[in-house]
Order: C-alpha cells, then structure tokens, then sequence
C-alpha cells in the first residue's frame, strides 16, 4: 500500500460486541472507515456507531497538550511538569493520610487499565479502584457464574443466531448491542421464538413471540415465576432440585400481575423444549443487587432445564462498552485482583508482584459511588465518571470538590475541564492494545493515526506517571505491558498460546467468564438479601396505591448520549442534541390511554408526586409503555431526584397542570 | 464494437503496460488486505493488482466521493472570511473495476451533473480514468444482470477487459480510454475474430449464470411508482431494519451527504461526509419535527428512490447496481432484492 493511505485493522471503540473494522487514513488523517468482510463477529456488519467510529478523535474537541490547573485556570505545559506536578498533588495527599481512587475504563484498552490498576494497587497502595460500567455487568456475571460456572462464551453471537428459543431481557438492545440484535433476528428470521422481557415494548418485542412486561426489580420475580413452571415442565429431577429455592416468589404485584400465567407457561416450556435456546441479559437497570437476582434466576433456570448442557445453547451476560469485560478481568474493580482473583489468592499476588516489581495492596476498596465522597484525590482514565453514577450533578460535585483529579483522556469531557491535571492521550484511533469482547474475544486495537499534538499512548502516560510516584519498571510498549498481563491473568495466557495465528486481530478467546469461587461465596448471600429488599421496595410501592396510582421507573445503567464518543462524532449526537434542545428539562413517558384518561397531551408538563417529594416535568407519551407505569431514561434521573431520591423506582401520582 | 475498439494485449505484457500507466498517474486496483479482506487502494506495482478476486466490499466510490471530503477551506483575518477551495487533481487510474461499480460511478456522474452541476465532484471525475474487468464469473450475491450493469458492459467504461485464456480482451470505450493506451501501442493488436467470438461467447456464459431471476425491479417499479405498496408492508419491513445506515453507505449510487466543519490550525475545512438518509437524524428539523419519523417511513424513502419511475426518469436508472453488497452488510434483513421480492408479492416473512 501505497504511503499517504492505510487501512487499519481494528476493534469498535463502543459496544461489546468486538465488531472489526478498518480506520481510514489518508495523509495521517482519519477519513473513514470500512467494515471487515470477514471478521468472525461482525462479517462486514457495523452498526450506525461502527460506521462512525472515526468520527470523535477526528471531530471531536480533543487535548492535545499537557495541563495544568493555576488559579482556576488550564495552562499548557510540557510533559515533565505535569507529571511532576500530578505525582506531587498525589503524594501530598498521601502524606496527610488521605486516600486516593483510580478509576479505569471501559473505553481503555486491557493494558491501559491494568497499568491503571497497576498505579492504584502497586504504587498508590489502594484498593479504591473501579471502571464506570463495571458494576452493573458484574452483577449480571455474579449471578450467572453462582449457577453456571462452566457457560462458555466464546461464540455466543453465532450460537445465539442458531437457537430456537431467546429469552432476552432488554432495554433496547438494537440500540445497546446492536451485533446482538443482528444474531437475534437472524435466529427470529430461521424460526426461533423470541421472548422479550422489559418495562417497554422495543424493536426486538416488534419481532418477539411473545413480550413479557415487567420492571426492574420484578426481573427476579419473573424469572422464579418462570424457575417454578420450568420444575413443573420437566421431568428430569435434578430440574427440580432447587431452583426456585432461595428466590423470592411471593405475592409480587407489580411486574408479575402483567404477565398471565399461560404467557409465562409457554414461554417456559418453549424453552424447555427447545434443543437450543439462549438467555440473553443486558444491563437494564442500575440497581446492581436486582441485576445479579435476575442473572441468578435465570442462570438457575438455563441449569435446571439442563439447556446450558446442550451444544450451542447460550446464557450470555452483556458488558456494556466495549472493554467493560476486559477493565474488570485486568483488576479494576475494589473487589479482586487482576484475572478475577481473589485478594486472598497468593498465587495471584505473587505473579502481580513479580510483573510489577513491586508489593501491592490487597484490600478492598470503595466503588465509583462510595469514592466519590470518600476520596481527596483521583486519577480517572478515559471517562466522564457522573456520566455513570446515581446522580450525575451529584457526581459532578464531588468531583469539583476533590483536593486532586487527574484525567487522562483524548477528549475535553466535563471531567477533563475539572481536572487539576489533564494527560492528553491518544483515542482508540490512535492507540495500540487489546480488548476483550463479551464473548472473551481478545483483540488488537490499532493505532491508525498518531495521537494530536502532544498527546501520547495510554500506557506510556500511566508508566510515566507510575515512574514519577516511584514505580521502577517501565514498558516500551503496549504489546509490552501485555506480556505482563499474560503473566499475570493465566487465562488470558492460554487463550493466546492455543491459538497459532491472529485471524482478523484475534489474539485469543477465553473459554468461559473469569471468576474466583471464594469471591463468589463471599458475595452472594449478600445479593440474595438485598435481591429480598429490593423486592420488598417493590411491594411497598405498589400496595401503597392509594394515591400513588403509578409506577414511576428509572430504566437503563448507562446511556451513550453524553459520552464522548458519540457526543464527540457529529452523525452520532444529532438526536441527542436535538432531544436536549427540545427537552431540556428532560421528560418521562408514560402510556397513551392513561394520558388520554388524565387529559395530559404529549410534551404537556405535569406534577409527578411520591411520598418523598414531587416534580413538574414534560411527559412524552408511548403505545409501548405499559399502563400503569411511566418510564424515566437513565439520563433524565437527575430532574427526577426529587420523586425518586436516589431510589430506581417509585409509587407516584400524576396530575395535569 | 467497432474493429478499433477491440483489441488485445498478451496476458504477460500487461504488468509492463500497466506499470507504464502508473509513472503517469496513481494506480488504483483491487488488493488483497489482511486476512483475506479486498480493497481498492492504490498500488505501487502492478503485481500488488488483484485480477481474481471477491468483490470489496468497500465500492471504489470513495475515490471519487470521500467518507469525509474536503471542500473548501475557510480562514479569517480578524472580520473578513476567506474560502479557498480544496481541489483534488490527482489523476487516477481505477483498474479492474468490477462491472457494477463502474456503473454505479456513472450514476454518480449523472446525478452530480445535471441540475446543479458540483465542481468538487466532476472534477474528480475528470482526471479519472475506469478500466474495468468483465465479470466471466459472477459473483454469487450479485444480480447485476437484473440493473443492466453487469456482468459485461456495453458502454460507460474507458477500457473494458475480459480475461481470455492467454490474452487480454481490451475494448476502448471512451478518448480517455484510447489515451490509456499512448506509448503501449506495440503491446496491443486488433482482436482477431476469433477472439471476440470467444470474448461473446464468455458474456453468454456470464449471462446464463443467472438462469432464475432474484430482483425483478419491472413489476417493483410499478408498485411503488404508483403508491401501492401497502403500508402495513413497509411497516413489517421497517421492523427488520436495525437502521444502522451501511445500505446507502455502502452502495455503489448512493450520496446522501452532511456537510460539517473541522478546525484545522488556525482556521477550518469545510468537509462534505457520507451520510444516510436511513438514520432518523438525517431529516429531522430545528424545531423537533421529522418527515420521516419512523423506520417505515425512511424505508420507503429508500426504495422510492431507488426503484420508483419517478426517479428512474430523474436519475436514467435505478439507483441500484446489483452487486449485492447490502446483502452482506445489512444489519436486520432488508436488502434490495428481499425488499423488492416483498413488494413484488405483497409480503413480507423477515
Ligand atoms: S454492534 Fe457494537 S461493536 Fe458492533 S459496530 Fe455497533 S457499537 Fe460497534
Ligand atoms: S443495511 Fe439493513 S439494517 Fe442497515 S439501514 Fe440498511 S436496511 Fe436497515
């Protein structure tokens, strides 16, 4: 190929699927881009996201300099002293005994977040270590593996595509994991019966055999509902052995009312009878515990129908971006280590000891929210966190109070602006690495351009930085900080030895989830609990109808509109733009004939009232929103606080104003 | 054919014409990238050239119109804007172009031509040269056949090539085409009857590989040209379609564009960029109102304008080539030939 243009192998910055696709460049600048005709995931596929993939670090506003914070004020500097001054701002802290957090990314590459946590545990000596996304999807993986341990992953998309029976639980997923969506439709398109369960009817319902409606929190409801016809559809006894055991199946109002028994029965015993069936589950709510009650269920039913035996059935956990799965498997996440292990595991800290020449800590630490208030200083690698929490004004506010926040990114996301220290690094387009799908894929990242400026590779930065606070080995390379990973998560190690060549970038496929036994122990008698009160929240709300005649919902853990790679491309953001032009108090939805039957028309604003507060916003109405509920998107939860308070539901009243 | 349109050069000296052609202008032909992806790049020697090959499945479209493409640069001196337009004068060579795509380049043509004329484009299109390769064995997703644009073209190239056994069939097509082949005139010689009753005979076989037709755009046409195709059709249709866009952006004639502004030191290019009226953003209005709110609606929008009378009389086609690239890149299932299928019978199974 000729100088002046290239196209570049590479890996979709956004969603876990682990498309392939070329980055174009022509003359060093990013022009385009092309889908790989073979690339075993995507096969010349790519979704509206993929086709702009080179849109934000080619568009997008972008630090290309080094800066420092004087007086309220960025200033550009060179890279020595903004190393120097973030390594003293972090050892200040240090020395006055306060702690530090390190936030990895699901945006980052495997090496970009284990040198991250590299810099938490190795060098700052902290636990306070965690990545955005990781914990509504750990939830989902925390289940599954409590019942099914052995599910392989590593062709769920092809398989799910073949099964005669889906059980999908879904915000939208054409939308989040639009390659997931593909495989569904093809299986749908062969015969298969899709059930989609959710709190709307989406573009996948439009296809479904059956939609069940249910919210979050009702999940695991349903799924024990389907765990005791499932006992009763089979005649193998083993079945039978506990699987509805341990989950609450009470008088359960609110979702399960919506649902009829015969749906529920045919879905059951479909899947049953299926010789393959999938069980597909998204992140749908941020309320963590109902999440892993949910995965725990259905694992229980995948189990006890014996489905998960039969080749080419599938119980697939969706991560929401595109390392998601690989942030939390290179250790970033309070709870382990890197490769899932248990911060007991001395095998696991002496290989970390061995490739990080140095001694680490091995407590636990907080999470993103519990850090937020208990930190004085922050690192945060390639993400906007309040985008992520409970609250993002509140997120927003701890931030700007932190004594240190240093960001290394490629964007000027609002965290970035709030930075004490910004570290320009290159985008996705611009970096070498790996990530890891959520089928375990493996795969290159490639740098297709050189970063802007002054910005430099992830890894290198966090060396630098990791040197400047006293850390001794470096690497020259990110194929260099792999090796250490491969030492580190054996895993990953023989997922790249048994495979000979690199196929379209793929170093290797992991065979099943990562994960420790004893952390699994450890942690799930407490989701079971909080499973139980989170259902009894439920019950609460809905018995207490009187006056509170709907179901007020916060849907969905994590929503692309604000981050900075779609806010960044310009193809990407118009909706997004043009919603919170048109809205921007935001708005809730709720369904046409309770709308009708309150004289409320679309966009009219109205007084939404719980017993913890009220709130008048804009109400947009929908045919797909069940009765009885009105719906809040996750990126709206702020202008709801008020009504929900932190909380994902709430029992309301609804009047016209 | 005229005889001195029809001419043929020994398959070994091709690679000494075609590298006579590349100290003239940059050659542009089909290359094998990794892992067994094709793509038109420009090559720096003609043993990089592909000449039995799958399709890309990126069009050489992009070398006449960019995914982003520099128009116009604009800079300010304190209150006055300055607009220097961005001129690409490259001359290129595009070499075995496969039948379709050469014909989806002249709908391009078309349609950047009349009504208003877009400078950036022809003049592009000017200092290109096509040489296709005839199709003398179709590929398999492809219906070519049912556009007229392949397997073989009759007119629109510069050169045309057909592979027989030891020579090159080569048809001069254009003055362009005739320039291509100053300098190599000891190479070529005037096919011998025998060689174009072979070149007919290899079309004829090209043609009977399509035995049964997939896309049947006649009766299609009438259908959507006159309204009645049911509603409740593009509705079940639109449900299939997972609008991520690589239909039109992948197609040979499609040229849906944005227009955006880079900053580029101190001042900034204006860039025209694919886009795809299957995206619901592509039309909706300042004030929150969108013509084609629903999947349905931009579906419909799709196949309007590319198999409705209306447009074939507008554009002198359909917008529609057959190289069956929408098959492979759709994210649902809604491809040209299953939509036109659907049409023509009035339903739709997924
Ligand atoms: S499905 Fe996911 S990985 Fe594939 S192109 Fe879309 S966003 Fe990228
Ligand atoms: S390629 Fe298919 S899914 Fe994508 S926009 Fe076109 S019709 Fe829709």
């Amino acid at each position: 190929m000729e100088a002046g243009e290239a196209n570049v192998l590479t890996v979709c910055p956004f969603c876990a699927c682990g498309c392939g696709l070329y980055l174009q460049q022509v003359d060093a600048v990013l022009t385009g881009v092309t889908p790989s005709e073979h690339h075993p995931v995507s096969r010349g596929r790519l979704c509206t996201r993929g086709w702009a993939a080179h849109e934000a670090s080619l568009w997008g506003h972008r630090l290309t300099r080094p800066l420092v914070r004087h007086g309220g004020i960025h200033e550009p500097t060179d890279w020595h002293t903004a190393l120097r001054h973030a390594a003293n701002l972090l050892t200040d802290i240090l020395a006055s005994g306060s702690s530090i957090g390190v936030l990895g990314s699901g945006r980052a590459t495997n090496e970009e977040n284990f040198l991250a946590v590299r810099l938490a545990r190795g060098a700052l000596r902290t636990g306070h270590v965690d990545s955005c996304t990781r914990a509504s999807y750990q939830a989902l993986l925390a289940g599954v593996s409590e019942s099914a341990s052995a599910c392989n992953l590593d062709s769920a998309l092809k398989d799910t595509a073949h099964c005669e029976v889906i059980l999908l639980l879904e915000g939208d997923i054409a939308d989040t994991h639009p390659q997931a969506a593909h495989a569904i439709m093809k299986a749908v398109q062969r015969g298969a019966r899709l059930v989609t369960m959710g709190p709307v009817k989406t573009r996948m319902s439009r296809l479904a055999w059956l939609h069940l409606p249910f919210v979050p929190g009702g999940e695991s409801a349903v799924a024990a509902k389907f765990a005791s016809v499932a006992e009763r559809a089979t005649s193998d006894n083993r079945a039978a052995d506990g699987m509805a055991a341990n989950l609450p199946v009470g008088s359960l109002p609110a979702s399960t009312h919506l649902i009829s028994s015969a749906q529920l029965q045919r879905a059951v015993e479909a899947y049953t009878r299926a010789s393959r069936a999938a069980i597909v589950l998204a992140p749908t709510s941020a309320a963590a515990p109902w999440l892993r009650a949910i995965a725990t269920a259905f694992a229980r039913l995948a189990a006890g129908t014996r489905q998960l035996q039969r080749p080419g059935s599938v119980l697939l956990p969706l991560p929401c971006r595109s390392n998601t799965r690989g942030a939390l498997e290179m250790g970033a996440a309070p709870h382990c280590l890197p490769g899932c292990r248990a911060l007991t595991d001395d095998a696991a800290r002496s290989r970390l000891l061995r490739v990080w020449g140095s001694e680490l800590a091995a407590e636990r630490g907080l999470d993103i929210e519990a850090m937020l208030s208990e930190v004085r200083g922050l690192i945060v690698l390639a993400d906007d966190p309040p985008l992520a929490l409970t609250s993002e004004e509140a997120g927003r506010r701890a931030l700007s109070k932190l004594e240190c926040l240093i960001v290394l990114d490629a964007f000027a996301t609002p965290t970035a602006e709030l930075s004490h220290v910004a570290l320009p690094i290159g985008s996705s387009a611009e970096t070498d690495g790996t990530v890891t799908s959520m089928e375990g894929r493996i795969q290159e990242v490639r740098a297709c351009t050189p970063p802007p400026g002054e910005a430099r590779p992830g890894w290198w930065v966090l060396n630098e930085l990791a040197a400047a606070l006293g850390m001794s080995k470096t690497h020259e390379s990110a194929q260099d900080v792999f090796h250490d990973i491969l030492v580190a998560v054996p895993e990953y190690a023989s997922a790249v030895s048994s495979e000979e060549s690199t196929p379209h970038g793929c170093l290797g496929v992991l065979p099943g989830i990562l994960g420790d036994p004893q952390a699994k122990v450890a942690e799930s008698a407490g989701a079971r609990d909080s499973s139980r009160e989170a259902l009894a929240a439920l019950r609460t709300a809905v018995d207490g109808t009187v006056g509170f005649p709907f179901l007020l919902v916060q849907v969905g853990s994590f929503e692309w509109e604000d981050d900075a790679l779609v806010a960044f491309s310009p193809t990407l953001s118009r909706d997004h733009r043009s919603r919170s032009r048109l809205w921007p108090d935001g708005y809730v939805q709720m369904n046409t004939g309770d709308a009708d039957r309150l004289g409320i028309r679309d966009g009219w604003r109205a007084r939404i009232t719980s017993d913890r507060g009220e709130v008048v916003i804009p109400v947009r109405l929908c045919e797909d929103v069940e009765p009885a509920m009105m719906l809040v998107p996750f990126a709206f939860r702020d202008q709801l606080e008020p009504v929900l308070k932190c909380e994902v539901m709430a029992a309301v009243n609804v009047e016209r104003i | 054919m005229r005889p001195d349109d029809a001419l043929s050069i020994a398959r070994e000296d091709l690679p000494e014409w075609l590298a006579l052609l590349g100290t003239r202008a940059q050659m542009i032909a089909p290359t094998s990238g990794p892992h067994g992806d094709v793509f038109y790049s420009p090559v720096s020697s003609p043993d990089e050239i592909l000449w039995e090959f799958e399709n890309s499945l990126q069009p050489p479209k992009r070398f006449l119109l960019p995914q982003t493409d520099p128009l116009v640069k604009i800079h300010s001196d304190g209150g006055r804007f300055h607009l220097e337009p961005v001129c690409d004068d490259r001359r290129q060579i595009l070499v075995n172009l496969r039948s379709c795509d050469l014909k989806g380049l002249l709908y391009l043509e078309r349609v950047h031509t009349y009504d208003l004329p877009d400078p950036s484009y022809l003049r592009r299109s000017e200092n290109r040269s096509l040489v296709s390769l005839a199709c003398t064995e179709p590929c398999p997703p492809g219906f070519c056949i049912c556009c007229d644009a392949g397997p073989f073209l009759r007119h629109g190239f510069d050169l045309q090539m057909t592979m027989l056994s030891d020579r090159m069939f080569v048809e001069v097509g254009s003055d362009k085409g005739r320039s291509l082949l100053e300098g190599a005139e000891s190479m070529f010689r005037p096919a011998t009857p025998d060689e174009i009753a072979k070149r007919e005979a290899l079309e004829a076989a090209a043609r009977d590989h399509f035995k049964t037709e997939t896309c049947h755009f006649g009766s299609a046409m009438r259908r959507i040209s006159t309204g009645r195709v049911a509603e409740e059709l593009w509705e079940a249709m639109g449900d299939w379609c997972l609008e991520c866009g690589g239909c039109t952006l992948i197609c040979p004639t499609c040229y849906c564009f944005s227009v955006k502004d880079r900053r580029v030191d101190e001042g900034w290019v204006r860039c025209r960029t694919w886009d795809s009226c299957q995206y619901a953003a592509f039309t909706l209005e300042a004030s929150g109102h969108n013509p084609r709110p629903g999947r349905k609606d931009r579906m419909k929008r799709r196949f309007f304008h590319k198999v409705s009378a209306q447009y074939y009389q507008r554009d002198g086609d359909v917008g529609c080539v057959g190289c069956g690239r929408c098959i492979k890149v759709c994210m649902g299932t809604t491809n040209m030939p299953a939509v036109v299928e659907a049409i023509r019978k009035g339903e739709w199974h997924g």
